[in-house]
């Protein structure tokens, strides 16, 4: 059953909605958790500012575990703490929680490697220059690796949509529920092809913003 | 002044330790240009890392002025590295600061006032002659600009001590000559002590008073430059001045290979020893360079073959130089069918 064109923003709007919601609230956490993992995982790495081979090997272990589970398995598996943290297993809320936890393993991997890329030699110079190790990450490590940050959260961000449309189909909302709930179990064609449509476009958009916003970042010779 | 005192690094790799720098002495005097040479892989990165404490010595003291920076650790060695000025090898400039942040970046993480901070910036950038890029960001600059904001950056503190490593690699003839004169400048008017960590030949011959060359990490020469210049059995000497190809000589001559000594050689010594010893002289090939106001070189000629050694020795004593003769004539040796023709 289709429903008709006149219909679909009826539907699609607040499902809109919620998927910003959840994914922007995940995002903020992740940025907030994430970043600070990413940058424990640098400097206890060979290359980081405190190395620490047996520190670095377990935290890196423990951010694979988060990293190897596809999302659906992880959301699954994670029910239990879920409910522990929000009391229910379905719904917006629910959905936060695995897809915070999914995320923040990637995004440590993302800030990990946007610092790596940070020349040593930048580094070096920073420490001769007398700064503490708090100095040397606000003003070398997270400065410099600014536009690799945000060219690594806009792929988060793209990533985390996706996880969203996964939770939709446990109920969560959003333009993933609206997609498995209409589009797929009751063959409407019509909101399939809007969420369909939406979601490329959101991505795209991110995309865009996020290109455009390291570009700006980036002082080249221009 | 700064003393390396029996400096050693080890590197364990694998269980195994890696001995890169052995036993390391080395002092250089307030105001002096020391440059510290070496093939790669002789730990002269390695030693640039110890000096300014990058890297810490595995035994060994760094003294700069009386202070063991070396014993320091934490805040007190942050405190006492404004004590030294570190240039790097390129690239090492902050790319999202400007050229005049670049430079504040000691006086920020000192913390110094805002009025002092902008008049010091002010103070270096001028110093280096770079007061019109202030706004620039270093891709905006040229290599040697970008050197220039380094070395602005390493002054900010006002430290008694340069080191460079590596600071004119990668940088074209015209920009390192023009590097190693602001530097030659700047320890004339800062009274600065500046070690330069290179491989180039060019850079110790242009800006260095004293020489150290290291080999598999040990000190294996070291002396003033002028010193090792007059110093025929010096291995750095054959390196500052390369034997360049000389032309054979004609039939009946005899090729001797002369030095420049320590002591002034007149520039028109081989007229005075062709007066000397009465006969022609051929010049077949000669390295004469000057350093520090006086000549340095290595010189191939010809005297005829029939003249005694005797006299020839003498004769180019008089004018400060020393010789010997080739056993074999090398260009005759190497190009044995124009010498039959």
């Amino acid at each position: 059953m289709n429903t008709p064109w006149s219909d679909v923003p009826e539907l699609l709007i607040p499902a809109l909605g919620e998927t910003l919601v959840m994914v922007g609230i995940v995002m903020l956490l992740i940025v907030l958790l994430g970043t600070p993992l990413g940058l424990v995982l640098h400097n206890t790495s060979p290359s980081g500012l405190f190395p620490n081979r047996g520190l670095y090997a377990a935290i890196s272990s423990i951010t694979n575990v988060g990293r190897s589970l596809p999302f659906l398995v992880l959301m699954a598996a994670v029910i239990p703490f879920t409910r522990f943290v929000v009391g229910t297993n379905i719904g917006v809320g629910a959905a936060i929680v695995p897809m915070t936890l999914a995320g923040i393993p990637f995004a440590a991997r993302l800030v990990q490697n946007a610092i790596r890329e940070v020349p040593r030699e930048i580094t070096a110079a920073g420490i001769a220059a007398g700064g503490s190790p708090v100095q040397i990450i606000r003003t070398v490590q997270l400065s410099e690796a600014l536009p690799g940050l945000v060219g690594g959260f806009t792929i988060n961000l793209i990533a985390l949509i996706e996880y969203s449309a996964i939770a939709g189909a446990i109920g969560a909302g959003g333009l993933g529920y609206l997609a498995v709930n209409y589009g797929y179990q009751r063959f409407d064609g019509t909101i399939m092809l809007s969420c369909v449509v939406t979601l490329i476009l959101a991505a795209q958009l991110l995309q865009f913003a996020g290109d455009r916003t390291v570009a700006r970042l980036t002082r080249t010779a221009s | 002044m700064i003393v390396l005192d029996r400096l050693t690094k080890e590197y364990v790799v694998g269980g195994a330790a890696s001995r890169v720098l052995d036993d390391v002495s080395l002092t250089v005097e307030r105001g002096e240009i020391a440059a510290v040479v070496g093939p790669s892989g002789a730990g002269k990165s390695t030693l640039a890392k110890c000096i300014n404490l990058l890297e810490r010595p595995t035994s060994g003291r760094v003294l700069v002025d009386g202070v063991e920076l070396s014993a320091l650790r934490g805040r007190a060695l942050r405190r006492s590295r404004h004590s030294i000025g570190t240039i790097f090898q390129g690239a090492s400039l902050l790319r999202r600061r400007t050229a005049a942040d670049n430079v504040a970046l000691p006086l920020d993480y000192f913390g110094v006032t805002p009025a002092d901070r902008h008049r010091r910036v002010a103070e270096v950038l001028e110093l280096v002659g770079l007061s019109d890029k202030a706004a620039a960001y270093p891709a905006q600059l040229s290599g040697g600009q970008q050197q220039r904001v380094g070395i602005a950056r390493a002054l900010a503190l006002r430290p008694g001590i340069l080191l460079a490593d590596e600071a004119t690699s990668g940088l074209d003839p015209d920009t390192t000559a023009s590097i190693l004169g602001l530097l030659r400048d700047l320890r004339d008017e800062l009274d600065l002590t500046v070690i330069l960590i290179t491989h180039e030949m060019d850079v110790v011959r242009d800006a260095a008073d004293t020489v150290w060359r290291l080999e598999s990490g040990r000190v294996a020469e070291s002396g003033p430059l002028t010193a090792i210049l007059a110093d025929a059995g010096s291995r750095l000497r054959g390196q500052l001045l390369p034997h360049r190809p000389a032309a054979a000589g004609d039939e009946g001559v005899r090729t001797w290979q002369l030095s420049y000594g320590a002591d002034l050689v007149p520039a028109d010594w081989l007229l005075r020893v062709a007066d000397e010893v009465d006969a022609r002289i051929g010049l077949l090939g000669a390295t004469v360079e000057s350093v520090h106001g006086r000549l340095a070189g290595r010189v191939t000629v010809a005297f005829p073959g029939d003249l005694p050694e005797g006299r020839i020795h003498a004769a180019l004593g008089r004018v400060g130089l020393t010789g010997q003769p080739t056993l074999v004539p090398s260009a005759q040796a190497e190009l044995p069918e124009r010498a039959s023709a």
